[in-house]
């Protein structure tokens, strides 16, 4: 068992300090970082619940379970951003890096606190696989999002399809690393390769427009 | 898993990757086009899925799976079917008073089969409501573009209601009567899927609209999902491998949309 409550405390304290003195769009992704954290841990307790009522066992909520409880606390901030404040398509996409990358990180520090930090080989490769795939993961839903707002047309369907596939995504690279071997090495390759095919897309969607 | 349905999802699996990469150039093509990003959606989701399932089937085979993110994005991407036909043919509902009213009997009594098959409640409403979506946007969109007859909405309403019967008549009956009533309900699945294959090969054939075949290829596809739904072993397989034929015959039809438009 880890106190997740208190390293979460740990690390954000300092973040909230240079709240006061950033300003501008530094400040919303500090802000955004701290919120992404705070779907983590929230996250972690539904998950925790889940695995409770359920009686999945720990190996298999985290395969199954947290991936749908992971994607929908990340999308929930940012769905309660995009309709309440309207923001334009950079500021919305920003929030979800944000968010992504607070998630990413607490998860890492909960997960080298708990298992350990000797292996910095490992580590980095995790740490780039999962950084990269939450962040890849909410700007597949946050791209739902975007798509429903300049097609005006079908909102609902757009958002739920997005969310689903950030959902399947996240899903199906947890049960690739789930099991050591040829696996998982293709689990942490995919959420690189698909961030790199997504940077490819988004700018020859840019140069489209 | 027996080497037959395991050659069928990797064929399935690379039709998917490969239309998964045409529909995203298609969609870089024409920006604007909703129907280019309900396709990419529908196949990222679909190719997803499969990759879940077949990982899940190879670590854990012999292990039912439980309620997961699969069957999520399973039901995310026939949201995106029934937003892809609701697009390419809008303004269908009015339209289909009575048929809509027939699809959702249709359904439900579905849901309530697989629940009967399978007990698992939460994942067959879910993805009964889905269906329904789907189902009815396809029915709204037949009968937008006229692509069936009056005696053919009668005629493929009973074929539908003797289908369900069957298929409860088979909760009643022990064997050897209920093999015979499954082989009856299987005659009669295969029936429906040759007659809305045939009939969209018919609009192709004949060079009709891309609305139109866009809605016979989505209710060919819907009716080979509910065909699935309703089938197992070897059938299962084989109904798999039209419904891999059936994603190419819709990006096809998905295809002239967006260049049309």
């Amino acid at each position: 068992m880890i106190y997740s409550e208190n390293i979460f405390v740990c690390m954000i304290v300092p973040i909230v300090v240079t709240l006061v003195f950033a300003k501008g769009s530094a400040r919303r992704l500090e802000l955004n970082f701290i919120i992404g954290m705070t779907a983590c841990l929230l996250g972690a307790y539904i998950s925790g619940f889940f695995n409770a009522v359920s009686g999945l066992g720990v190996e298999d909520t985290a395969i199954f379970v947290s991936p749908v409880v992971e994607e929908a606390m990340k999308f929930l901030p940012l769905f309660f951003y995009f309709y309440m404040f309207e923001p334009d398509d950079d500021s919305i996409f920003l929030a979800a890096v944000g968010i992504g990358a607070g998630f990413a990180s607490f998860e890492n520090v909960c997960y080298m606190v708990s298992s350990g930090a000797e292996s910095l080989s490992f580590l980095l490769i995790r740490a780039l696989a999962v950084g990269v795939m939450h962040i890849v993961s909410v700007y597949a839903s946050v791209f739902g999002l975007v798509i429903a707002r300049r097609l005006k047309a079908m909102r609902i369907s757009s958002t739920v399809g997005a969310l689903a596939l950030s959902m399947l995504f996240h899903g199906t690279y947890n049960l690739l690393v789930s099991s050591p071997g040829i696996t998982s090495y293709i689990g942490f390759a995919v959420p690189l390769l698909t961030a790199v095919a997504m940077l490819f897309a988004l700018r020859r969607l840019k140069q489209g427009n | 898993m027996e080497l037959f349905s395991f050659i069928s999802y990797i064929v399935q699996m690379a039709v998917l990757a490969v239309f998964m990469f045409l529909s995203i150039r298609l969609l870089l093509k024409h920006t604007g086009s909703l129907t280019a990003v309900f396709l990419s959606f529908i196949f990222s989701l679909w190719f997803l899925a499969d990759i879940y399932w077949l990982v899940y089937d190879i670590l854990r085979p012999d292990v039912r799976m439980p309620f997961a993110a699969n069957e999520i994005g399973e039901a995310g991407m026939l949201l995106m079917i029934a937003a892809l036909i609701n697009s390419a043919v809008p303004n269908g509902s009015r339209a289909a008073i009575k048929e809509l009213v027939c699809t959702v009997i249709f359904a439900v009594f579905n849901v309530v089969l697989w629940i009967a098959w399978s007990g698992e409640w939460i994942q067959d409403i879910i993805t009964g409501l889905v269906l329904l979506w789907l189902l009815s946007s396809a029915v709204c969109s037949l009968k937008v573009v006229h692509a069936l007859t009056k005696a053919e909405w009668i005629s493929f309403g009973i074929y539908c209601a003797v289908l369900l019967a069957g298929q409860g008549l088979t909760f009643l009956f022990e064997d050897p009567v209920k093999t015979r009533i499954d082989i009856g309900c299987y005659v009669l699945i295969s029936l429906g899927i040759l007659y809305w294959l045939v009939k969209l090969f018919m609009s192709y054939k004949r060079d009709h609209s891309a609305k139109k075949l866009m809605a016979l290829a989505v209710t060919n596809l819907a009716w080979i999902i509910v065909s699935l739904f309703m089938s197992s072993g070897v059938i299962y397989t084989v109904y798999y491998n039209i419904e891999t034929l059936s994603v190419a015959l819709m990006y096809i039809a998905a295809e002239k949309v967006v260049k049309e438009s």
